[in-house]
């Protein structure tokens, strides 16, 4: 310990204690220059180092015997050097790092180099993605990773992180389909992983196969993204700072009918139902000549609550560097995106701000220390906090705008004359609201607070004494998890009724004269708190023996997760589902290679999960994995143009401990039940239920993956091809069997007994070429998943088109829509739902016994997820400038329309409803006929294909980079060593088969059909180096 | 040096080891099956809630199928609403994959309680005072069981008999059926055992709504008395009519002299938790969720408005006599007959049973008089949800004539009421020895009861002396609909006495009031619902097609197997 604390302070101070010294003198260069900022160092002293100057210049005085240098800079091949002459000025010329070969690829619990890789891994460098106007980095993955699916479900400020599965799902279980995500050897969850700062990464990796995701053992079976943050190199000290200013807008927006035309259906589909008109040709005639606004008022809403553009803002500062003795990383960032509703306060000091918002700020400190010669410190202590706002209010403002039932256009004028809020006096719903305009203006806020810390400690120890190439690490590192609730609301506004005929005021139900006082209710509401400390210690072996290169890993591991949860609305703590969680492991990797020619790979990891009892804690996941590098035979060499030809393939088993609900499967426990009455009195006495039966046996699911692939680098390099085919088949998925007879009275437990399989390829295509000032290259990527469920214990069902057996997971089942019903005979003739008529939808009977009803579902359609994705980036280098571009398509999913979104007087009637089915439109009609009765026969309600988009699709721009690096002349007067201007974009341009409904392509299927829409982003941002 | 590093990092390496303990593997805040059945348990609290389970999964009428009374499946009443789940029973019937009133999965579920209750209980070593009740447990237990088994037989007829067997997963679940005889069998075996260690009447105030040995008479008289009912004794086997007749005069001689006897008034039967009629009744909490879900639309207490789902047919108003006891038809109002039944003001002279079972328009209820008529408050036209026939159900609800808002009442559903056993014991009787005395007699204490007018001899109460067994039979039958109307008997009683089809597949009629001024006219309407029943099939309940499947010994009931 005292050594330790020594070797800190050594370091602190940096004292040079040479005492039988030789120094040397030199510069070290580049093609183009000088380079500052490198990295000399004795190469048997580690610790004596130093940096490159300002004309690239250094001296070193020399301590070790065998008078060796090593030169490093970023972007520059390594170079060693033996002083012969101590005397001579040294110029050292560094060879520019070729694109390729020498790559590092970040794989679970390490690195592996590209040329000797045998897993199916997709590296991303954070670079590419750094400028990209998202506040999510899961968003920008798609497209440029393949094997990365993900879908944005919603835009809302600090929610808006894409789902996002590698190589699709392939779990009945929803919550066992999510890939693990690591960030440095911490395992996050979905949503800590969206509150990451961009800044402070440095890659992601997609490890996809069972070579690469083996030794995470049994939570590997879903992939893993593994992220890496950024570390201080050697060099002086560099401040980068980065600003960056959006407007947001939606993606798509809603149109709503006027409210004559409204009027005008309404009173149609009374009439198809045999009902009086609501509305007279009077009234009729005031929405046309809008000559009556508060009487029959006329309101867009949807552009009245909500803005156009939005502002969004992101800035980063960081300070990296080191000398061989210390090197750190250090970063804040600040993010702050602003919602789309429009500001209703007017100045009253009683309205809180509401806007939908989200606030995060990060920081980061990374730090190595080299305490010894032998001995490395790393000391990583980030944090993050966040603030989410909504309006507090019932129903969010976008699903009101949405209903007729609320809020058609003609409900209330949006505000009295005398500037009093009105109610919705002619909405639908008996408890006519008051007015959404000063519901958002004067109900208040919700607020979640969210703080994470995390803290990661690392010792590493070179044992070479033992033998060369041996280390030894041990780590602990920390993740803790907070968030807690605050509202400030008041839950009724006065409102009033202006009656323009006698100019009356009628007071809203609510009785409200004056504002209610604000209540404030405050965490603990709806709270998680989460705490993750894991241990890991590790051996680590690397040594070539001439021909032979081998390397080595043996790695035990510890996860304690410790979760509590407070839910205001029950008052107790959800503690089955929380309860603490275990899992430990060993893992062993083992690597050979024959001159990088033959590769071979071992991985397997021997771990267990407190979720399970017995013999069931624990299992083995092996795989092994080979390659076969044909550019490297001698065979090979002639062939100028192949840079590297690699075949590879591996094979092994993954688990997936994940399980819903309660923790507690393997138990059965009993639970407290509905009280009972006995006695002359009403006297209640408490009962004790049987709960699900539980099951010891239980165990994590398997996945057996197969992947064969091919690397190739063409063209010195130029060109580079990666394609992938993988086949998964996860077996013994939990899952409550379908097939036991209900007289054994009583719930199922889980059984590992659900069978699924995926399969599919995916890969990339890259071109890069470099001509003078002129870069140019291109990148396509393709994913492609398909899964189909082989067993899960169904119950056969009354025909076979009602099995789910044989389908995709999620596959939807509805009615087969054969068109509209045309005539009153048609409708006799044909089965039919009742109340169906003339201009319904006509469903096809499929067993043909004369009746519509759920033994006629068919599947419908595929599954939500896409199961194709594409992305094309392009990038244009010249001189100053730069440009990237990427466009991202998905395919091959369906979605499924609700009736909040499109339900005639339900939802409000957008155009596609003006399609509808009439006598006389008979043969042209899009959609059927206009009725007032919500549930009727054509109602979304009855899930059929005819609101469902079964083939969907979508192509987007998906994002696009101008970037000016400013010349270093005119920095010069500034003291700034680099400049970059550039303008970006987010979701620019959208091209889907949607457009009759106006969704966004990526939000849930089936979804309520209101949720914070995805937005696009236009940025600008300045980055400036110090 | 080099190895001081390495003993300080296996140090910490060890120290994490040791620290990182799981916080507990076992759910030791849950009730676990050692603690349930924990023999140190010596006042068996744990268990006696385990039982209360199984008494809360005893059958409960009332608004139980989608917010409709079983009884809106007779001719009795129709839902109010249209598309009605129940509905579903008279418009095309259950099939083995959609039947409103499914109750395979849950009698079992019960079934599985009362065996591990069975199984369990007697482990548990109770203090020396509570002995006897444990025996109690022991016997509402298997009474409990028995109930359940006769809920699946009278619907589906026989059903597989597991005994005391918990079913475990390593079981083969694949039972065939028991036959019909097999399970009334059981159910009279296990009625028989049970009623030994049941408590006897009558219970203490406390100890109310437990069942009593008075409870086992009931249900194995009643379960004879449905083995020998036409339905399930088609060569009208008169030992089986026997059976149940000695069964139905043991509980009758039995429940007279322990405290049985008809309550004076007919409303306080449905009212009062404890009364001398009730038998056992599934006993809820004080609520007014029966007033709110069937008094008439027009009546709003507090803010909530009534919901008057179920719609009485004028046949059940109908089947109600005048005051002095005689078929509308057969008392019409003349000016020698002052008292008699006038179309132009029909519920005027009716049996008190009348206002006590259905609304009708100009019954007064929450401060005004209830309005039917076309355009009345309670029948306002339009698309709101309201009477089909001009009546609203009547029955269980409180006395709310007065006031201007419902308070709490008891709404204990009866599952077997003393009026019962005697109709039963009438209905047996008359099967085996025709219309005797003893017939006679019951029948006329019921009017009596009701507030029929005694009238004189040989007409007591309006029921002729010397009457056919045929006649007598019919009589009965419709004592027993209005008697216990609602109440969940009829549907199965149609059934039984396999009329069904003759009752079914006519149309239902409902009144149809205009007001002008203050007079009423009253045109009996008939009503445009689906009112079918499809013979033999319906008589059983189809198996559940999940459980056909599953099972290839299970075979499905009559004219199921070719139809969906």
């Amino acid at each position: 310990m005292k050594h330790l604390l020594k070797a800190i302070l050594i370091v602190c101070f940096s004292l040079p204690c040479a005492v039988y010294a030789q120094t040397i003198q030199g510069v070290v260069r580049g093609e183009d220059g000088p380079i500052v900022g490198a990295s000399v160092q004795e190469k048997d002293v580690s610790t004596n180092g130093v940096i490159t100057g300002a004309n690239g210049s250094f001296t070193l005085t020399l301590k070790g015997v065998t008078k060796t240098i090593l030169v490093t800079a970023v972007g520059y091949l390594d170079k060693e050097i033996t002083i012969n002459d101590t005397n001579a000025e040294l110029t050292i010329i560094m060879e520019q790092n070729a694109k390729g070969l020498d790559d590092v690829i970040v794989v679970g619990y390490g690195t592996t180099k590209k040329i000797t890789n045998t897993g199916a891994v997709t590296s991303v460098s954070a670079a590419d993605v750094r400028n990209i106007p998202t506040s999510n980095i899961q968003n920008t993955l798609i497209g440029r990773a393949p094997g990365f699916i993900s879908q944005q479900r919603t835009g809302q400020p600090g929610m808006s992180g894409a789902e996002f599965y590698i190589r699709g799902v392939n779990s009945l279980s929803g919550e066992s389909q999510k890939p693990l995500i690591i960030v440095d050897d911490v395992e996050y969850t979905y949503d800590q992983v969206s509150q990451l700062d961009v800044n402070e990464i440095e890659s992601f990796s997609i490890l996809k196969d069972a070579s690469t995701t083996a030794v995470y053992g049994i939570k590997g079976a879903n992939g893993v993204l593994v992220i890496t943050t950024k570390r201080g190199k050697i060099g002086k000290p560099m401040i980068n700072a980065n600003t960056e200013h959006a407007m947001q807008t939606p993606v798509t927006h809603p149109k709503f009918l006027d409210a004559y035309t409204v009027a005008q259906l309404r009173n149609e589909a009374l009439r198809n139902d045999g009902l009086p008109e609501e509305f007279t040709q009077e009234d009729l005639e005031h929405w046309r000549l809008k000559d009556d606004p508060y009487g029959h008022p006329d309101v867009d809403w949807y552009h009245e609550v909500f803005k156009k553009y939005s502002y969004q803002t992101r800035n980063t500062i960081d300070i990296s560097g080191g000398t061989p003795k210390i090197k750190y990383f250090i970063s804040a960032g600040h993010l702050f995106q602003d919602g789309y509703l429009r500001n209703f306060s007017r100045g009253d000091y009683e309205a809180p701000k509401n806007n939908y918002a989200y606030q995060r700020f990060t920081f980061r400190s990374n730090l190595d220390m080299q305490a010894t010669n032998t001995l490395k410190l790393r000391l990583d202590v980030t944090g993050r906090t966040g603030t989410t706002t909504e309006p507090h209010i019932s129903t969010s403002p976008l699903a009101t705008v949405y209903s007729y039932q609320r809020l058609p256009p003609y409900a209330a004028p949006l505000i009295n004359p005398d500037g009093s809020y009105p109610w919705a006096f002619r909405s639908r719903n008996i408890y006519w609201e008051t007015s959404l305009i000063g519901r958002l203006a004067l109900q208040g806020y919700d607020k979640t607070f969210r703080n994470e810390l995390n803290i990661l400690f690392n010792v590493e120890q070179r044992l070479d004494f033992i033998t060369k190439g041996l280390s030894v690490s041990w780590r602990v590192a920390y993740a803790g998890d907070i968030s807690y609730d605050r509202s400030l609301y008041r839950n009724n506004i006065p409102a009033f009724y202006f009656n323009p005929v006698d100019s009356s005021y009628t007071i809203h139900s609510n009785g409200l004269y004056r504002l209610e006082p604000l209540t404030l209710s405050s965490s603990p509401q709806n709270t998680i708190s989460r705490k993750t400390v894991n241990t890991l210690a590790k051996l680590n072996y690397a040594r070539s023996f001439g021909k032979h290169n081998v390397r080595g890993m043996l790695l035990y591991n510890l996860d304690n997760v410790t979760r509590g949860s407070y839910n205001s609305a029950t008052g107790v703590a959800a503690v089955q589902e929380y309860a603490p969680v275990v899992l430990q492991g060993t893992t062993l990797r083992l690597e050979y290679n024959y001159l990088q020619r033959y590769l071979l790979e071992f991985n397997g990891a021997y771990n267990g999960s407190s979720q399970f009892v017995g013999r069931h804690t624990k299992g083995f996941f092996p795989a092994i994995s080979a390659g076969w590098n044909i550019a490297e035979e001698n065979f090979f060499k002639n062939i100028t143009f192949v840079d590297m030809l690699k075949i590879r393939a591996s094979w092994g088993l993954t688990g997936s401990d994940v399980t819903a609900g309660n923790v507690y499967k393997t138990e059965q426990v009993y639970n407290p039940g509905p009280n009972y009455n006995f006695g002359e009195t009403s006297n209640n006495f408490p009962s004790i239920q049987e709960g699900t039966l539980g099951n010891l046996d239980i165990t994590w699911e398997k996945s057996r993956k197969t992947n064969v692939g091919i690397d190739a680098q063409l063209f010195n390099n130029k060109l580079s091809v990666t394609v992938d085919y993988f086949y998964d088949y996860r077996y013994d998925q939990l899952y409550v069997k379908d097939d036991v007879l209900k007289i054994i009275g009583v719930g199922l437990p889980y059984t590992n007994s659900a069978i699924t399989e995926n399969k599919g390829f995916d890969g990339q295509v890259s071109y890069y070429n470099r001509k003078d000032k002129l870069s140019y290259g291109a990148t396509f990527t393709f994913s492609r998943a398909r899964n189909k469920i082989l067993y899960q214990g169904e119950a056969t069902p009354r025909y076979p088109h009602l099995a789910r057996t044989g389908r995709p997971i999620g596959q939807a089942f509805g009615y087969h829509v054969l068109g509209f019903f045309q005539t009153q005979e048609e409708v006799d003739n044909y089965p039919h739902l009742a109340d169906a008529k003339p201009g319904d939808l006509k469903y096809e009977d499929v067993n043909g016994d004369g009746a519509i009803d759920q033994q006629d579902y068919v599947p419908i359609g595929k599954p939500n997820l896409p199961q194709t994705v594409l992305g094309t980036s392009l990038s244009f280098g010249y001189g100053n400038f730069s440009l990237n571009i990427l466009f991202q398509g998905s395919f091959d999913y369906s979605y499924r329309i609700s009736t909040n979104q499109v339900i005639p007087f339900q939802a409000n009637l957008q155009k596609v409803a003006l399609g509808r089915w009439t006598p006389e439109t008979a043969a042209t009609a899009t959609f059927p006929r206009l009725s007032s009765i919500l549930a009727g026969p054509s109602s979304p309600s009855n899930s059929s294909d005819f609101w469902m988009v079964t083939n969907a699709y979508y192509i987007r721009f998906k994002n696009i980079e101008l970037g000016y690096q400013i010349p270093k002349s005119i920095l010069r007067k500034f003291r700034i060593s680099a400049a970059r201007l550039y303008a970006s974009g987010y979701n620019l341009y959208t091209w889907a088969n949607f457009k009759l409904y106006n969704q966004d392509p990526e939000i849930q299927s089936g979804g309520s059909g209101a949720v914070y829409p995805v937005q696009k982003v236009y940025n600008i941002g300045l980055q400036i180096g110090f | 040096m080099m190895t001081r590093h390495i003993y300080t990092i296996l140090i910490l390496m060890a120290f994490t080891y040791t620290s990182c303990q799981k916080l507990e593997d076992w759910p030791m805040e849950l009730i676990t099956e050692e603690y349930l059945w924990d023999e140190k348990d010596s006042l068996g609290t744990n268990a006696s809630y385990f039982l209360n389970t199984i008494y809360g999964e005893m059958p409960t009428g009332f608004n139980r199928i989608g917010g409709n009374l079983l009884c809106a499946a007779t001719d009795d009443a129709v839902p109010s609403a249209d598309n009605a789940t129940v509905s579903r029973i008279t418009n095309g019937g259950y099939s083995p994959i959609n039947n409103p009133d499914d109750s395979w999965s849950a009698n079992y579920a019960s079934i599985r309680k009362c065996n591990l209750f069975l199984q369990n209980f007697p482990r548990i070593t109770l203090k020396q005072d509570l002995r006897q009740e444990g025996v109690y447990w022991m016997a509402e237990a298997r009474f409990l069981r028995a109930l359940f088994y006769f809920e699946l037989v009278k619907r589906y007829g026989g059903v597989p008999l597991l005994g005391d067997r918990v079913l475990t997963l390593d079981d083969d679940l694949r039972l065939p059926r028991n036959s019909y005889e097999e399970c009334i069998n059981y159910i009279v075996n296990e009625c028989d055992v049970a009623k030994e260690n049941l408590r006897p009447d009558p219970v203490p105030n406390g100890d109310f709504g437990r069942i009593t040995k008075m409870a086992a008479l009931t249900l194995k008289a009643k379960a004879l008395l449905y083995a020998a009912s036409p339905l399930n004794n088609p060569s009208n086997d008169k030992n089986k009519w026997r059976l149940a007749k000695d069964a139905l005069a043991e509980a009758i001689q039995y429940g007279s002299s322990s405290g049985f006897s008809l309550e004076s008034s007919f409303s306080n039967v449905f009212l009062t938790r404890k009364n001398n009629e009730i038998i056992l009744a599934y006993q809820r909490a004080v609520t007014t969720d029966l007033e709110l879900n069937n008094a008439p639309i027009g009546y709003v207490s507090g803010n909530t408005a009534s919901r008057g789902r179920t719609s009485p047919t004028q046949e059940l108003v109908d089947a109600f006599p005048t005051i002095k006891g005689l078929p509308i038809t057969d008392d019409i109002k003349s000016p020698i007959n002052p008292t008699g039944y006038d179309p132009n003001n029909p519920y005027a002279n009716r049996d008190p049973r009348l206002s006590l079972t259905v609304f009708y328009n100009g019954m007064p209820w929450l401060n005004r008089p209830v309005e039917t008529f076309d355009g009345g408050l309670d029948r306002p036209g339009g698309a709101v949800v309201q009477t089909k026939t001009g009546y609203y159900m009547r029955k269980f609800l409180g006395n709310f004539s007065s006031g201007t808002a419902y308070s709490n009442q008891t709404h204990n559903f009866p599952i077997f009421r003393y009026a019962d056993v005697l109709l039963m014991f009438v209905e047996a009787k008359n099967e085996v020895d025709g219309p005797v005395d003893s017939v006679y007699t019951y029948l006329r204490e019921i009017r009596r009861r009701a507030g029929i007018q005694q009238g004189s001899a040989p007409n007591l109460y309006g029921i002729p002396d010397g009457l056919s067994q045929d006649a007598m039979r019919e009589l009965i039958r419709n004592e027993r609909r209005i008697e216990m109307a609602f109440e969940e008997q009829r549907y199965w009683d149609l059934r039984r006495w396999k009329i069904a089809e003759q009752i079914f597949n006519k149309p239902l009629h409902g009144v149809r009031i205009s007001k002008v001024g203050s007079n009423f006219t009253y045109n009996i309407e008939t009503l445009a619902i689906p009112f079918q029943f499809i013979a033999p099939r319906m008589y059983r309940y189809p198996i559940p097609f999940s459980e056909i499947s599953k099972n290839p010994n299970l075979t499905q009931n009559e004219d199921y197997l070719t139809v969906h």
